[in-house]
């Protein structure tokens, strides 16, 4: 299948919840990219978190069979440093082969909850090829 | 004549239908739409495939998008080829004949007050 | 070149030695790296002359103090390998510097296994049974009671040969004692043939694998779990003989399946990048859920904002080894993480009490921060493990200032 997608990634409103309820991990409180890999290999993800007053941590690497999309909680990525619930941090995503990112919070300690998605920040490619 | 405003290949990445929901009200049910819009003059013929995080993709799920007509895809009701599993990760490929838009929405009315999300889906220029 | 972390050989360091997660540094005033067991007495014989400390080290895995000098320092590194077995009674004498996984493909030419592995098996044999590594299961005691005999250099320099059918106390003090009765420089280990294990990890919610634990850790040869701090989830371990495994496809989710020697199934993270530290108690198996029910309320209460490593939990079965942690009880232990770049001190000091509570006993090489008023209490032999420590050892010639306060000599 012809791959769709980009190669590089931004999230820039990352903020995980701090204050869970209800049955975990259904509804645990949390932000999450969903990668969807429709070309036959695998994707090798590379991901740097940014922060607000400190260097950048990374990569967090990750892999995204051909052919499935995978989603993958910024709360359970520890290697090589677990992220902070509750700060401000921006991702950029780098695969070597095209992806698609959608990103979603779930926010289950705030009343009322809320969820919402949108789709990452591709890199465009200003010289006009493709991707 | 309309312009035909849109992609002809667009992707959700993060797919997810909750198996339960608050009340019977079809209105109310927990569900996920891809609302497609094709601003043509022409019908748009549409293929959709699903791909899920530990199996082969499913599909092709066919329909077809009259001219200036919008068609709200609820992933709850598809069932050719194959159901969409509830509370199951899943993302799908739209690709059409024609440039259409998609825009994403979600109820999750698992847990009072519900959650209604919605984002244009990703367009490969 | 030495089985350490650290390459330095020379009598003059122009790098501090750091241990495995880098948590550790210190310069010891010379590293020594002897070629043989005459060589290790010789060193000992000269420190002793000149009224100096010396300290023996493994793979520098640990994150506790108790290798830490600065004066010196011997590596076992060159004395290494199977030396005389016997496959049909399988015993192997083995030099204590012989890094465990180095070691297991030598014994497996020969036939042999281990019987059980901690979670990586980057420790040489000496660190191993010196710190009382562990693997975990009901019926698993610590590394160090495969020990049986071996040859030990002494205090005066001298090279003592060990048997524990001879000297059994000697042995039983011996096993979990970090080289504060002398230096091991060849072990005597009881193996078991060399045979396959299945590995079959599962991954469930917490609740569901609490209802069926004693079950779970009872019909598995080997088996322990992680519980996830921030998504609540458990994934859970089994080793069995194969075509003895059972299947929990009814309630969990199966991650994981492989088989092969122990030595290839048990340890997961032998080249593990990425620095953690780490905090273990053991307390007893009885009292395990009550604790890990404790320290899960109050990490969701109070550290998950900053603490994404999970916590293992694991079965060590009861020896008499007399510092082992699991002297006298069947046990479970509970080891805390936190990544190595990330503040820990706090964490780990505010659950401390919480196992201490449950009567735990620190692991050795890891963090703790008791001292001997704190440890004396949890060993009934405490006192006559130091008896015999100051009738070996009487100049304390392997006492660093920390092992001073450690044991309160």
């Amino acid at each position: 299948m012809e791959a769709i997608g980009r190669r590089r990634w931004t999230i820039s409103g990352g903020h995980i919840p701090l204050e869970s309820n209800g049955p975990e991990p259904a509804f645990t409180s949390r932000d999450e990219i969903a990668v969807l890999n429709c070309s036959g290999k695998a994707a090798r993800l590379r991901i740097h978190i940014h922060y607000a007053d400190r260097p950048a941590v990374g990569p967090y690497e990750v892999e995204v069979a051909g052919r499935r999309v995978r989603r993958i909680r910024f709360n359970d990525l520890i290697f090589p440093e677990a992220l902070p619930l509750g700060e401000d941090f921006g991702a950029v995503i780098e695969a070597d082969v095209p992806v698609v990112v959608q990103f979603s919070r779930f926010d289950g300690g705030a009343q009322p909850r809320n969820a919402v998605a949108t789709a990452a920040y591709a890199e465009r490619n200003l010289r006009g090829g493709r991707q | 004549m309309t312009h035909a405003i849109g992609s002809r290949r667009w992707a959700i990445a993060d797919g997810y239908i909750p198996s339960s929901g608050a009340s019977d009200d079809p209105a109310l049910v927990s569900h996920e739409s891809a609302c497609i819009l094709n601003t043509g003059d022409t019908p748009a013929k549409v293929e959709v495939t699903l791909f899920f995080s530990d199996r082969e993709p499913a599909g092709p799920y066919r329909l077809s998008v009259a001219a200036r007509r919008t068609v709200h895809l609820r992933f709850n009701d598809l069932d050719d080829p194959e159901r969409v599993p509830r509370d199951t990760s899943y993302a799908s490929l739209i690709e059409s004949d024609r440039p259409i838009v998609v825009q994403q929405t979600r109820l999750d009315s698992r847990q009072p007050p519900h959650a209604l999300l919605s984002t244009i889906a990703y367009c490969q220029e | 070149m030495p089985n350490t972390p650290w390459s330095a050989t020379s009598d003059n360091l122009d790098q501090d030695c750091h241990n495995w997660s880098g948590g550790l540094r210190f310069r010891p005033s010379r590293l020594e790296v002897p070629e043989s067991e005459e060589a290790v007495a010789a060193l000992v014989r000269t420190a002793a002359r000149q009224g100096r400390c010396i300290r023996p080290v493994g793979s520098a895995h640990s994150s506790s103090e108790i290798y830490l000098t600065d004066d010196i320092l011997v590596s076992l590194a060159k004395i290494r390998g199977l030396g005389d077995h016997d496959a049909q009674r399988h015993r192997a004498t083995v030099g204590a510097g012989s890094q465990l996984t180095e070691l297991s493909k030598e014994l497996q030419a020969a036939g042999m296994t281990l019987s059980n592995f901690g979670d990586v098996a980057t420790q040489t044999v000496g660190g191993a049974i010196g710190t009382g590594t562990h693997g975990s299961g009901r019926n698993s005691p610590n590394l160090s009671m495969m020990l049986v005999g071996g040859r030990l250099v002494t205090a005066e320099g001298e090279i003592r040969a060990l048997g524990f059918d001879e000297e059994p106390d000697l042995l039983r003090a011996l096993r979990v004692s970090f080289g504060t009765l002398g230096i091991l420089t060849w072990a005597t280990l009881e193996l078991e043939p060399l045979h396959d294990l299945h590995r079959q990890e599962w991954c469930l919610g917490f609740e569901p694998c609490m209802e069926a634990l004693d079950r779970l850790s009872r019909e598995n040869r080997n088996f322990d779990f992680y519980w996830y701090p921030r998504s609540d989830e458990v994934k859970i371990r089994c080793l069995n003989t194969p075509g003895e495994e059972k299947d929990y496809g009814a309630f969990a989710r199966l991650a994981k399946d492989e088989t092969g020697p122990p030595h290839a199934v048990i340890p997961q993270h032998s080249d593990l990048p990425h620095r953690f530290e780490e905090m273990e108690y053991s307390i007893t198996a009885e009292a395990g859920t009550e604790c890990l029910g404790k320290l899960r309320a109050r990490i969701k209460e109070r550290w998950r904002r900053w603490v994404g490593w999970r916590l293992l939990y694991r079965y060590i079965k009861a020896d008499d080894s007399w510092l082992s942690e699991a002297y006298g009880r069947d046990s479970v232990s509970i080891s805390l993480h936190q990544n190595a770049t990330l503040p820990y001190w706090d964490f780990f000091l505010d659950l401390e009490p919480i196992m201490r509570d449950h009567g735990g006993r620190p692991h050795w090489a890891k963090k703790h921060s008791l001292r001997a008023a704190e440890l004396k209490s949890l060993y009934p032999m405490w006192d006559r493990f130091l008896a015999l420590r100051q009738e070996m050892d009487p100049h304390g010639r392997f006492l660093t200032p920390y092992l001073r306060r450690l044991l309160g000599c």
